[in-house]
């Protein structure tokens, strides 16, 4: 049996022009002998009526003051992907293809208990090949498994796999069947070199490493998640980024042995980011309140991005929707030292000091035992966002820094930080720049004959 | 074609590895007003001097970078013939610190840099990317952070 797993996003299924088109795509792997298996996302993107954001909603509606149990939202969640394939299900069988929609547990998906995140531990296909032995397509729903107990003696609750759990569910299909290719079907050509809303002519690249298509994603690109990249990489699974809208070859990942590196790949942007510059006269203290801040921003799961230290200071970027959440946390924190003299330190968020801090500020001169009290000012610069250069083994080369720098300063782009991999070069700049510093790079590094 | 396959890698820390022979340039003394001007010069100078450097990180008084120990003192001599202040820290090693869909696992990063500063290393400087975060340290203190890491491998809980 020649299986092949075909992914359709939520703009692939969207209405049912376009689940035709997605069907019919099913059906030609048919008619050239394959064994499909069908992985679908929930119907359409936020906003529209069973999109998941939108069933999110409805939960969260309720009363903003009592966050759902992650188990319910869980529950809540899967009824997108369970109606999507069923209407696609549906529409196969109109073109008169036999198929069989499956929900992620029935499926044999079973992953951790950890709800709204949750990793795929095994992969239990035997229904799924039983499905395809009877002639049928299976069509399964895509970013949700079921659980297994602690003791692993059953099988628990419904779970869901997080951001792009659906091509991940279409990886991990694939690698359980050993399927020969896993495709992912979206409303793009394949994987651009730029987002087309800023190089309207960024073309399609024919092919890419699966690390490269990992740090594409890692670094902004919405085009396929690294975890079904991880996935395939694992297994050695052919791995394609299709339209469903269209007939292009679209992307192959592939693995990077004998690939031609040496290359940049793309620029990549993520966007809304606040920059956060903690400065202090902290002489030894310095990794005490370090130590402090990283703890606290783990505690709270906040996502640092551009981490940056120098013998003075240190800064990192956090996601806007999370500075509220930033401040909350380390605007008038309290550190006290007492190793030594007694010192305190506060810290205040932003340059001008809220109320918050001159109150600490005030209660701890008038208490004994906190020795002298210092400010360690978190500065800020917001509306920023961070433009990444995709480029394996090419930032060994000498003066790809300064080509980054003189592209964009000589364009009056301020770079407000930087940082590196061995995959990509990033810089920070004003969110405003965002569009014309993806062009400029886009330009500089040549890649529109990139494909 | 197997009954029950071994799909993801685990969450949090799946493994630590060490590089040693690094150095960290520090250029200090540039003007704010004149920074961008300053900046092209140095990295001018050290693409001139045919040397690739990583770990860059900027501020508003002057940068500093990452090259192999061997190539320290050359890339220094080239940024003083410029004019630039540069001083280098030999001894330093890199910690890649393996993780894999570190955007995924918010707080991750903070956590390895947490736990890099309670063994008592220094950070000097972290990059990331899609299944590690690398971060910089003095040599002599590499081996006990990466061995405080080591123990957090396989953690869920690390979170």
């Amino acid at each position: 049996m020649r299986i092949k797993v075909m992914k359709f996003g939520g703009t692939s299924v969207a209405d049912q022009e376009s689940r035709m088109l997605a069907a019919r795509k099913v059906a030609e792997a048919v008619e050239n002998g394959f064994s499909p298996v069908v992985v679908v996302s929930a119907i359409g993107r936020a906003g529209m009526p069973y999109a998941t954001d939108t069933l999110l909603n409805l939960l969260t509606e309720v009363d903003p003051l009592v966050p759902p149990e992650p188990r319910e939202v869980d529950l809540m969640l899967c009824c997108g992907e369970i109606m999507s394939t069923c209407v696609f299900a549906q529409t196969l069988k109109s073109l008169g293809y036999p198929a069989s929609a499956m929900t992620g547990g029935q499926a044999g998906i079973i992953t951790d208990e950890t709800h709204g995140n949750a990793r795929i531990v095994e992969i239990q296909p035997h229904d799924v090949l039983k499905v395809l032995e009877k002639g049928r397509i299976p069509v399964v729903c895509g970013f949700q498994g079921r659980s297994l107990s602690k003791d692993g003696s059953s099988y628990g609750e419904i779970t869901t796999l997080g951001r792009g759990g659906s091509d991940t569910t279409a990886s991990a299909l694939a690698a359980a069947l050993a399927a020969e290719a896993v495709e992912i079907y979206t409303d793009v050509d394949g994987v651009k070199t730029a987002d087309p809303d800023f190089v309207p002519d960024a073309p399609t690249l024919r092919q890419m490493t699966y690390d490269e298509v990992a740090e594409i994603a890692h670094q902004g690109a919405k085009v396929i998640h690294p975890r079904a990249a991880e996935i395939a990489m694992k297994f050695g699974i052919p791995l394609f980024v299709r339209s469903t809208f269209s007939d292009d070859p679209g992307t192959e990942v592939v693995p990077g042995e004998g690939f031609e590196h040496r290359r940049a790949t793309g620029v990549t942007h993520t966007g809304k980011l606040v920059y956060l510059e903690f400065e202090a006269a902290f002489g030894p203290d310095k990794a005490a309140l370090e130590s402090k801040v990283y703890e606290l921003m783990a505690d709270y799961r906040i996502n640092l991005f551009m981490l940056n230290v120098h013998p003075h200071s240190f800064g990192f970027a956090v996601p806007r929707k999370q500075l509220p959440r930033v401040k909350e946390i380390l605007d008038g924190l309290v550190i006290p030292l007492v190793d030594g003299e007694p010192r305190t330190y506060i810290v205040q968020v932003g340059r001008a000091g809220s109320p918050e801090v001159a109150a600490q500020e005030q209660m701890l001169k008038g208490l004994s035992g906190f020795g002298e009290i210092r400010k360690c000012v978190a500065r800020l610069t917001e509306n920023c966002t961070m433009v990444s250069l995709i480029a394996h083994e090419f930032l060994q080369q000498p003066g790809i820094y300064y080509r980054v720098f003189e592209c964009l300063l000589g364009a009056n782009i301020n770079i407000l930080q930087t940082s590196d991999s061995p995959l990509s070069i990033s810089v920070l700049v004003p969110e405003n720049d965002c569009g014309r510093a993806v062009a400029l790079l886009h330009e500089e590094f040549d890649l529109a004959s990139q494909t | 074609m197997t009954d029950r396959t071994s799909i993801e890698t685990a969450r949090g820390i799946s493994g630590v590895e060490v590089s040693l022979g690094h150095a960290l340039v520090v250029v200090s003394g540039l003007s704010e007003e004149a920074w961008g001007q300053r900046m092209l010069e140095a990295l001018g100078a050290l693409k001139d001097a045919d040397h690739s450097i990583d770990f860059l990180k900027v501020s508003s008084s002057g940068f500093s970078f990452v090259v192999p120990e061997s190539q320290a003192s050359s890339a220094r001599d080239a940024l003083c013939a410029a004019g630039f202040d540069a001083v280098v820290k030999e001894g330093r090693a890199i910690l890649i610190v393996r993780a894999p869909n570190i955007r995924d696992e918010s707080g991750l990063v903070a956590r390895i840099a947490q736990l890099v500063v309670r063994s008592g290393a220094t950070i000097e400087q972290v990059g990331d990317m899609h299944s590690s975060v690398q971060v910089v340290v003095e040599a002599a203190k590499v081996e006990r952070a990466a061995s405080v890491l080591r123990d957090c491998i396989g953690m869920v809980e690390i979170l």
